[in-house]
């Protein structure tokens, strides 16, 4: 695996939000600008072909750094490669071509579609992106897509609202495959749907990845369907990587303190997989101020003393493919 | 039973097999039901509102009575007849059959006066709305969705215009520019796009979160598109409910601003000039100014009702399931 | 401790009559953990809120009987029902957010149970906690805070919700739902809203609090890997009815109604990496103009003609097991 080039490429990434005051305030109150770190630093590598999961609890970053990497969002800093290709200098036709290459599944299958639009006119906009420009050959490719992602076609005029939310989330995997991109963003794809519609869902995406060779950003906060769907996965916690590595050596040998707690508390009908649940203290901090050193050190059960609230450790690999960033592995 | 061949032929064909003709034809088709599907729809709610039935009747009435106005009155609305002066109503003492609402100060017929005065209203309601719905949704749109400093410009100027009562702004705009029927929109629409601005602002910043404008941008839609395609949609229904709630209010400003003198100029008969010549006569001829008073507060009210119903239908966050 | 016989609870809508629950029939031991296991709207909150009777308009209990301590809780008289929530059985919601009100003081939100109830009028507590109402009533709130893991509690009396994180506020809901001793608790999804990590905290919580008081717990939960690893007894409720009844390693380990095993083969297993899922074709139906029949026959894939036309009994198949499946025998209950 590591030996191929990767698709997606990522150098000190970082992605701050300013949540700004109004003018007024800022003169009148000097208020200044929140920074919110969302994403600091990150160094990712995607590789063609794999689904690569990214986990996290909520507020950690993942979804900003799943958005920033297909430039729905400017970084701050730092750069991403989309075969070797800079993402974020690109504009005009380059983009366009780019984005044909890299898409997006969301999360909220209800938000994700447009209310007043039906499924013939939310499909064809990423067709028109495409070139397409015929109707006949539009509303044939739309059939196509339908077809391909379990709906019938009889539903092409027929409006969101009409749906299920597992249907609705076929409509926007359709729409994410209309482009025929090459890489795909999956973000939390499964998280607002009933479990037994959930499974569907999964399915789909693996049978596409199949049929069409994709590359799947998978990111969720469910350990079990990350589990299930990726040959590797990255550990955010408050918008660093803690810890990558393949999936079945990450759930064998978990180094990073934090993954241990984490994957110690999924709840799990498998009795196989229970183990000694570690309770994490306290809650995550707030990525308005993170706290310095280590962001993991004030919940952190392992902690070695001074240098994990002082230094930043930064990922270092400790077997095989296995990186981490903790003071412990150096 | 014969069922209609073509029909049924070319929905059973397979997208591939249709002529690009046909193929048009079948889109078309799909595209007219799906309209009136959504025009019945419409219909059919608007009967659950009898009051909002009734205002869309008596505003739809109003609006033939200004367009065929020359057609209707029965009698010359701009000259009058010395002997006929404060001629009281047919049905009363003194009253003739063939001025159904007697006559004003000069002799002139009211009934064709206040056909003629529809015109005014009508016109002036209709323009200055679409006016400021046009500057202020653009406008509003831009802002919520580019934020930075033309949003901070436009909020705060807006903010300013908004302490300002509506009356004396329009006052002091025609004080300036004098009298006439462009220069009375020009008044009304200054600060008229105001809450058009508003609205259409504050839908679209909550638009703009939605995942749907980020997937049509992952789509590789352009922002003017994003914003007309994407957005447009999904605030229009709440613009077309404060549009016509603010007709009404922009009428009676209109009639606010000729009761006073400067309205469309003193040629033309308007409901609020009407009112304002037949105040001295109150006493003994109260028909000349009661009577345009009527025709003013019917439409108002009508429109209201309509703008009410409209709410009620076409913004489902205010329906109480 | 609780009986529920043949409970049911309708809404009529404009589509159609909602059977949010139908006939239902549960029973609780005392100091028991019950998980109630179901996808959105199959009715599982709905139950709970009928147990306390707090159900939204338009909806209504139709008919059944909740025997909660021997007595029939829908024979009481409102005023009865008021003593009872909060004091015997109390209540924990989703949303921590929406429920705690958020221009109050979290102390104060605490204290106002123990006051509704006139709880510092009792002798016992008067003889805990001295005669000073005031004092005796903040002596207490501070005691639940410590117990639910608040942490500084002096300050966080004096602190407002939105101060708190999300599992703070849930942990200060469980105070609230604490403070009065209930010996039954009712969690409605108390962990959905909350990250994994402070899921484990808040669940080891309720754990304890099972542990050292003895309160039985029903716990409302979409997770079947929650109730697998938290509760004793899992039922598992599918478009209004109860499907399958059982202790916890049974339903989870040899489970008999095809829901339930749908279900746990659409949930991915971490022990055995490429065991493949395998979803449940179609979706959760509407509850409006639900047919006669098993609700899930469309869905099923041992379905028989049967299954479309009669009402199935729940059946009996050892003893503490129970499925309402035609394809299993056993004998009605």
């Amino acid at each position: 695996m590591t030996a191929a080039e990767p698709l997606v490429k990522t150098k000190g990434l970082t992605k701050y939000f300013t949540s700004r005051r109004s003018l007024v305030a800022k003169l009148v109150a000097r208020q200044k600008d929140h920074l919110i770190k969302a994403v600091d630093d990150v160094n990712l590598d995607i590789y063609p072909g794999e689904t690569l999961g990214l986990v996290g609890e909520s507020g950690c970053g993942k979804t900003t750094l799943g958005r920033t990497l297909i430039k729905l969002y400017e970084p701050t800093s730092g750069e991403i490669f989309y075969r070797n290709q800079l993402v974020h200098e690109l504009k005009g036709r380059e983009l366009i071509a780019f984005r044909k290459e890299a898409q997006i599944i969301f999360q909220n299958p209800y938000a994700s579609l447009n209310p007043r639009k039906t499924v013939r006119d939310i499909i064809s906009v990423p067709l028109r992106t495409r070139g397409l420009r015929e109707p006949r050959i539009i509303e044939e490719e739309i059939l196509n897509l339908l077809q391909r992602v379990g709906l019938s076609p009889r539903h092409i005029d027929n409006y969101p609202h009409q749906f299920s939310g597992g249907q609705r989330q076929r409509i926007g995997v359709a729409r994410a495959l209309a482009l025929q991109p090459n890489f795909i963003v999956a973000d939390e794809p499964v998280s607002a749907l009933d479990v037994s519609v959930q499974a569907q869902i999964i399915n789909l995406l693996e049978e596409l990845q199949e049929e069409f060779q994709l590359t799947y950003l998978f990111i969720t906060h469910d350990l079990s369907v990350v589990h299930y769907i990726s040959d590797r996965i990255a550990v955010m916690y408050l918008g660093h990587i803690v810890e990558t590595a393949p999936t079945i050596t990450l759930f064998e040998r978990p180094l990073h303190p934090y993954t241990q707690a984490l994957l110690s508390a999924i709840p799990s009908v498998d009795k196989g997989f229970r183990r000694k649940r570690i309770i994490l203290e306290g809650t995550v901090p707030t990525p308005l101020d993170p706290p310095p050193g280590c962001r993991f050190h004030t919940r952190c059960f392992a902690k070695l003393g001074d240098v994990c609230t002082r230094v930043t450790p930064s990922l270092v690999e400790v077997e095989d493919n296995h990186f981490v960033a903790c003071h412990h592995f150096k | 039973m014969k069922v209609n061949e073509t029909n049924v032929h070319l929905a059973q064909l397979p997208t591939t097999d249709r002529s690009p003709l046909q193929q048009h034809l079948y889109l078309l088709g799909i595209k007219l039901r799906l309209q009136r599907q959504n025009l019945g729809n419409f219909f059919r709610q608007l009967k659950r509102h009898p009051t909002a039935m009734v205002g869309a009747i008596v505003v739809v009435l109003y609006i033939l009575m200004a367009i065929f106005a020359p057609l209707l009155v029965p009698h010359d609305p701009f000259t009058g007849i010395l002997g006929n002066r404060i001629l009281p109503p047919k049905w009363y003492e003194g009253g003739r059959p063939e001025y159904l609402l007697g006559c004003d100060e000069l002799g002139r017929d009211l009934l064709s006066r206040i056909i003629y005065g529809a015109r005014v209203s009508i016109s002036v309601g209709l323009i200055s709305v679409t006016v400021s719905t046009v500057i202020g949704v653009t406008a509003g749109i831009a802002a919520g969705y580019y934020r930075g400093l033309f949003d901070e410009i436009f909020s705060r100027f807006a903010d300013l215009l908004l302490a300002f009562p509506f009356l004396i702004f329009a006052l002091g705009v025609m004080v300036a520019t004098g009298p006439g029927f462009w220069n009375l929109i020009f008044a009304l629409c200054f600060k008229g796009w105001v809450e058009f601005f508003r609205l259409a602002r504050g839908e679209t910043l909550s638009e703009k979160t939605k995942e749907y404008v980020e997937a049509a941008k992952a789509s590789g839609q352009g922002h003017l598109t994003i914003m007309l395609s994407e957005i447009m949609p999904n605030i229009i229904h709440s613009v077309i409910v404060l549009g016509t709630l603010r007709m009404g209010s922009l009428i009676i400003t209109e009639a606010s601003l000729s009761f006073l003198g400067l309205g469309v100029g003193t040629r033309i008969p308007a409901w609020g000039s009407m009112i304002s010549s037949g105040r001295q006569y109150m006493m003994n001829a109260w028909w000349i100014s009661t009577l345009p008073g009527m025709a003013l507060l019917l439409l108002v009210l009508s429109i209201n009702l309509l703008g009410e119903g409209l709410r009620d239908i076409l913004d489902p966050r205010l329906k109480i399931d | 401790m609780l009986v529920i016989k043949n409970l049911s609870t309708h809404f009529p809508t404009e589509r159609g009559l909602v059977k949010a629950v139908n006939n239902v029939s549960l029973s609780l031991a005392t100091g028991e953990i019950l998980g109630l296991v179901g996808e959105s709207g199959c009715g599982k909150s709905m139950t709970l809120l009928s147990i306390l009777r707090l159900i939204p308009f338009p909806g209504k209990i139709v008919g059944g009987e909740v025997f909660f301590r021997g007595s029939n809780l829908l024979e009481k008289k409102p005023a009865e029902m008021r003593a009872l929530r909060g004091q015997d059985i109390a209540m924990v919601f989703q949303d921590p957010m929406t429920t705690l009100n958020p221009v109050f003081k979290v102390g104060e939100q605490i204290g106002e149970s123990l006051r509704i109830h006139g709880a510092m009028g009792k002798e016992s507590f008067r003889r805990r906690y001295g005669d000073n109402k005031k004092i005796a009533e903040k002596e207490r709130v501070l005691e639940l805070m410590k117990e639910v893991g608040i942490p500084s509690v002096d300050e966080r009396y004096h602190e407002y919700p939105h101060q708190f994180s999300g599992g703070m506020q849930q942990r200060a809901l469980i105070a609230i739902a604490l403070s009065c001793n209930p010996q039954l608790l009712l969690a409605d999804e108390p962990t959905t809203a909350l990250d994994v990590t402070i899921q484990a905290q808040i669940l080891s919580l309720l754990e304890q609090i099972n542990r050292e008081h003895g309160t039985g717990i029903i716990l409302v939960t979409h997770d079947l890997g929650v109730a697998a690893e938290f509760c004793q007894r899992i039922a598992v409720m599918y478009a209004g009815s109860l499907v399958e009844v059982g202790p916890t390693d049974v339903v989870i380990g040899e489970p008999r109604h095809p829901y339930t095993i749908g279900l746990l083969r659409s949930i991915p297993k971490i022990s055995s990496k490429k065991e493949k899922i395998k979803p449940i074709y179609g979706n959760v139906p509407d509850l409006a103009g639900l047919a006669g029949g098993c609700p899930f026959a469309p869905r099923c894939e041992v379905v028989k003609d049967a299954c479309y036309s009669e009402d199935i009994p729940m059946r009996q198949i050892s003893d503490d097991h129970q499925v309402r499946c035609l394809n299993v025998p056993g004998h009605s209950v």
